[in-house]
């Protein structure tokens, strides 16, 4: 009657990385950047979202490109979760392969995400009409904080703890993939 | 009694229809609905004319309603999926009758954009940025209705693949991490039976109920046969991509009584099985000679032969020499039943998939 492939656990895996992206990177941001953990988390999904949108769209624009043989290695790792090896690589150099690969996908998303954050930081900028904005910090305090004051508390060390929380939320999902792969 | 009934509901339809001001929803969908019933009129150029207007009128009254009033569930607006999608089939699908896959992928973006919109709109259609806060949670909300749309282009790529491959669908996810494979009422076959049944429909044409002679004739070279044989099987087929990569093979082996055919189709590569796989059919070709004519039969063809002998003395009278025409419709085997060997093709069921590719038939 029906037999169709739907990529549900794709859907389903991407949903879980990105929610333990976006819990670390506010974690670790809200910590080091000294900002309220709504905006933290605000900002966070903003970037993950974007990073995982702009690999899309890089997914689909270089994959027709690719030569018809590493199209179908692709397909075949999609669909059946192996390697095809059939051109006999050796196991190191294509887990070297891997490696690097994995690696240029956190350049890449590292590199994204500074970019957008500029981006939002320059919106909100724009948006100068609203004066304040009350949050609840830390201690449980009121506060009202002026935006430049936000601006700057931002500005101040961004780009060191958005390398950091890249870091630990790209290890963490890696080692969640690698358990998935095993079970 | 009735005709009151009628202006009733007549009343409450216009009621429900009527515009409660002048600019509103409603204004823009009863305009795309009177534009579009003049539009059943009209003929010719002014008909597509009337017809984008009436869709124009239509999307501008869906937004509106969508920009209106939402249907906030969890802080998503679900009325702005109703302009979206319209505004997609719009965009795409008046082009040809069927929605293309773009109109679908653009969907969730279109949708997430007129979500948006609303935030930007304020009473009196006026224009305004929104706060800090608000576009904030905008950004993140738009973003999310991009992603949807990855997800359904990631789908449709995943689907293109598999129309160039349909005989991917027989094989078996279980460990991707990407997709599942989804089985309702029935399961998917490879397309290689499909082609094993037809080559042997096609093989029983060639060499069942034929005279042995012919048999053996064929086996000289049975392997350039099968392969054309796999050719013409394939060509029954709807040409896809993935036809190329079915090859044929056979294992000929000679039996107690007559041949062991083996018919192999192979899969190579493009699979959960990194060297592909085979399937096989495994036929018989076994000679049977005739029986002898049964009793009934034989009183009846010496009856035959009686009467021909008589008529072939009668017209001895007539003419000297007979007629070689009746002569020859008499034929040979019926005068002397002797048994003739033929060939017969019985073959099994089409074989699972089997790992790995087949060792090469030994001469």
């Amino acid at each position: 009657m029906l037999v169709t492939v739907l990529p549900l656990r794709a859907i389903m895996f991407q949903i879980l990385f990105l929610l333990i992206a976006i819990a670390v990177e506010a974690f670790i941001i809200q910590k080091r950047m000294i900002i309220p953990r709504k905006i933290s988390i605000e900002y966070s999904a903003s970037l993950n979202l974007i990073s995982t949108i702009v690999g899309w769209l890089i997914f689909f624009c270089f994959h027709p490109l690719l030569p018809l043989d590493w199209q179908k290695k692709l397909i075949i790792f999609i669909l059946f979760g192996n390697f095809a090896t059939s051109s006999g690589l050796p196991l190191i150099i294509m887990f070297f392969d891997l490696w690097l690969f994995s690696l240029l996908i956190f350049l890449l998303i590292i590199l994204i995400e500074f970019i957008v954050l500029e981006l939002l930081m320059n919106l909100n900028s724009i948006s100068k009409n609203d004066e304040a904005i009350i949050f609840n910090s830390d201690s449980g305090r009121k506060n009202t904080v002026k935006r430049e004051n936000i601006d700057h508390y931002l500005e101040r060390n961004k780009s060191k703890s958005l390398l950091i929380a890249n870091v630990y939320s790209q290890t963490l999902i890696l080692i969640v993939s690698f358990l998935i792969q095993k079970i | 009694m009735i005709m009151k009934q009628i202006i009733n509901f007549l009343i409450f339809i216009i009621k429900l229809v009527k515009p409660p001001q002048l600019f509103s929803w409603k204004t823009g969908i009863l305009i795309s609905f009177l534009i579009w019933v003049i539009a059943l009129f009209a003929a010719g150029e002014l008909k597509n004319i009337l017809a984008f207007l009436s869709w124009l009128f239509l999307i501008i009254g869906t937004v509106w309603f969508a920009v209106e009033n939402p249907l906030m569930v969890s802080g998503i607006s679900i009325s702005s999926w109703l302009p979206g999608g319209l505004i997609c089939i719009f965009m795409f699908g008046s082009l040809s009758n069927q929605i293309p896959s773009i109109a679908l992928v653009i969907w969730p973006t279109a949708s997430g954009a007129i979500a948006v919109m609303r935030e930007f709109v304020q009473p009196g259609a006026k224009f305004k940025i929104p706060p800090l806060r608000v576009s904030q949670k905008l950004i993140i909300l738009f973003l999310s209705h991009v992603l949807i749309s990855c997800w359904l282009q990631f789908n449709f790529f995943i689907q293109n693949w598999l129309e160039r491959y349909p005989s991917l669908l027989a094989d078996d996810f279980s460990k991707s991490t990407f997709v599942v494979k989804i089985e309702v009422l029935s399961k998917a076959n490879s397309r290689g039976a499909v082609i094993l049944n037809s080559m042997e429909s096609l093989l029983k044409t060639q060499i069942d109920e034929k005279p042995w002679s012919e048999v053996e004739k064929w086996r000289m070279n049975a392997s350039k046969k099968i392969q054309i044989l796999g050719e013409q099987a394939k060509k029954q087929l709807p040409s896809v991509e993935e036809n190329a990569i079915w090859k044929f093979g056979e294992v000929f082996l000679p039996s107690n009584s007559g041949y062991n055919l083996e018919l192999l189709v192979k899969w190579q590569g493009l699979g959960s099985m990194s060297d592909g796989y085979h399937l096989k059919k495994s036929c018989k070709i076994i000679p049977v000679s005739r029986l002898e004519p049964t009793r009934p039969e034989r009183l009846r063809t010496a009856f035959r032969q009686q009467r021909k002998d008589i008529r072939r003395t009668k017209s001895r009278f007539v003419r000297r020499g007979g007629s070689p025409a009746t002569a020859a419709i008499t034929p040979a085997e019926l005068a002397a039943p002797s048994p003739v060997t033929l060939s017969q093709v019985k073959c099994g069921p089409v074989s699972d998939r089997i790992n790995g590719q087949p060792k090469t038939a030994k001469p």
